[in-house]
């Protein structure tokens, strides 16, 4: 791997952090094993014990870094920006660059984070970008028409997170009537996001949505990808969510979203929205070229 | 259009799986010794059964085929989009005689795990790389999890079926980058499998 040419471009990104006011936090390498206790990504942990406190390496930016804010007496909007790498148990080591907003509630944030997302896009190599979005409540409003139990809620995310299409059309046959099955199932194979919206407000006439998330989601329909199958492996996301994928690359390259629930596991009410690049694939690019 | 890159199980789910992408003569590819083949849009890579996720986790190849059995026991970061509907089979526990399970000889031993964590089941689970029918006439353990087709196997190794898992069969899979960025390709071979299944064609 070509590590100053990964270098040049940590620099750049964190350039463009600065120029956005996000100040660096420094994360430990070793946090607390009870930060991560409400995700998923509890069971991937390396886990040390000193002096009879438990500790991890570092495995998710966002939790170690709401952790340490919510401790810190500071004024809302704070822009935070970090770098370096995540490691999970059977994973390849994740180098990392990312914000978070926190504190913002309003779509500002979103429009905040999505305008950043462009500036990174426009540092990397030419390359062909897809970008993708979903909002959260849909999913929580497709739960709710499937009338799943608790157990079956957490499988039935569980399938979401992995495509699994094949548990996901046997959940929704079994449980929908044939008109409103084809309806969810033509919004699993929506990708035009105008198209998703119209299914929405069929699938869930009565519900009233958030005309400035409607309006936002409309706008980028131009340039992003709706993809309601995208949701995320960690618990905490509650809003709108993005992923953008690069030629080249096996996994997402950017991935991110509004956590209002996160700072609630450290007992305060601070919303938050953020997202990082994993670094890694730009690695295997470089190599590639 | 772009090419999609199909990860093939070498072995016996090889033909079956080409008859679901064949627009054309099979003879010629079912009998290939080439590893990598170009087959109308496809480029066709045949890799080891157990290889095949690990092949679309990392974006070699854009989709493959492989057995859920392998999926399961694996948990590789793939998309899971269709049934293909082939290379039906179940997976089962077997003993030669009927009692108490002691401890499970298996080549899946994640699944092995899952079982005896929802049964509250606190055995010795073995690992073994074939030959799992063995286990038992060989007193390595007094309980088999594996694959059965036609229960012959167990039949010639006196072994009885005690309880059915799960049903198995051929998934497609598909790359988490690939389904985003071949999306169009990806959908028209979904659609073909499909078609293929109903017997269309």
């Amino acid at each position: 791997m070509n590590i100053e040419s990964l270098r040049y471009y940590e620099q750049e990104l964190r350039k463009i952090n600065l120029e956005n006011m996000y100040i660096e936090e420094s994360i430990p390498l070793l946090t607390k094993v009870d930060i991560y206790q409400e995700s998923s990504i509890e069971r991937e942990l390396y886990k040390i014990i000193h002096e009879g406190e438990a500790l991890a390496l570092r495995a998710d930016f966002s939790m170690a870094l709401v952790d340490k804010v919510v401790r810190k007496n500071i004024e809302f909007p704070y822009r935070a920006a970090y770098y370096g790498e995540i490691y999970r148990l059977d994973k390849v080591n994740q180098w990392q660059v990312g914000v978070e907003l926190l504190g913002e509630s309003s779509i500002a944030g979103e429009r905040e984070m999505l305008k950043v997302i462009k500036k990174y896009i426009g540092i990397f190599p030419q390359e062909e970008y897809i970008p993708c979005i979903n909002y959260m409540p849909f999913i929580d409003l497709i739960i709710i028409k499937l009338n799943l139990t608790s157990k079956e809620v957490k499988l039935f995310k569980s399938n979401l997170v992995k495509h699994n299409y094949v548990k996901i059309k046997e959940v929704m046959k079994d449980k929908l009537s044939y008109e409103t099955f084809n309806l969810m199932w033509s919004l699993f194979n929506e990708r035009n996001i105008n198209k998703a919206l119209d299914l929405i407000e069929q699938l869930f006439p009565s519900e009233k949505f958030s005309s400035e998330i409607f309006a936002l989601l409309k706008e980028l329909s131009a340039d992003y990808y709706f993809d309601i199958g995208l949701v995320k492996n960690l618990n905490y996301y509650t809003g709108l969510v993005f992923e953008v994928y690069a030629k080249g690359s096996p996994q997402a390259i950017i991935t991110g979203g509004r956590y209002d629930n996160l700072a609630k596991q450290f007992g305060q009410n601070i919303s938050a929205i953020g997202f990082a690049v994993d670094m890694s694939w730009l690695g295997g690019y470089l190599c590639k070229s | 259009m772009q090419k999609l890159t199909i990860a093939l199980p070498s072995g016996r789910l090889k033909e079956e799986c080409l008859s679901l992408i064949n627009q054309g003569n099979l003879a010629e590819l079912t009998n290939s010794r080439k590893l990598l083949n170009f087959y109308d849009e496809y480029r066709l890579i045949e890799v080891k059964p157990i290889d095949v996720p690990v092949y679309v986790e990392n974006g070699v190849a854009d989709c493959g085929f492989v057995g859920k059995d392998i999926l399961l026991e694996s948990n590789h970061e793939v998309y899971e989009l269709l049934d293909c509907q082939i290379g039906k089979c179940h997976l089962a526990l077997a003993q030669a005689e009927r009692g108490d399970i002691e401890s499970i000889a298996t080549k899946y031993v994640n699944i092995a795990k899952d079982y005896c964590l929802g049964n509250n089941l606190h055995i010795d689970i073995i690992k073994l790389n074939g030959s799992v029918e063995l286990a038992p006439a060989v007193g390595l353990a007094n309980t088999i999890l594996d694959i059965v087709s036609t229960g012959n196997t167990l039949r010639a190794n006196n072994l009885e079926e005690i309880e059915r898992i799960m049903d198995i069969s051929v998934r497609l899979i598909v790359n988490k980058a690939s389904f985003q960025i071949k999306r169009e390709e990806i959908d028209d071979l979904v659609k073909l499998i499909e078609y293929k299944e109903k017997g269309y064609a």
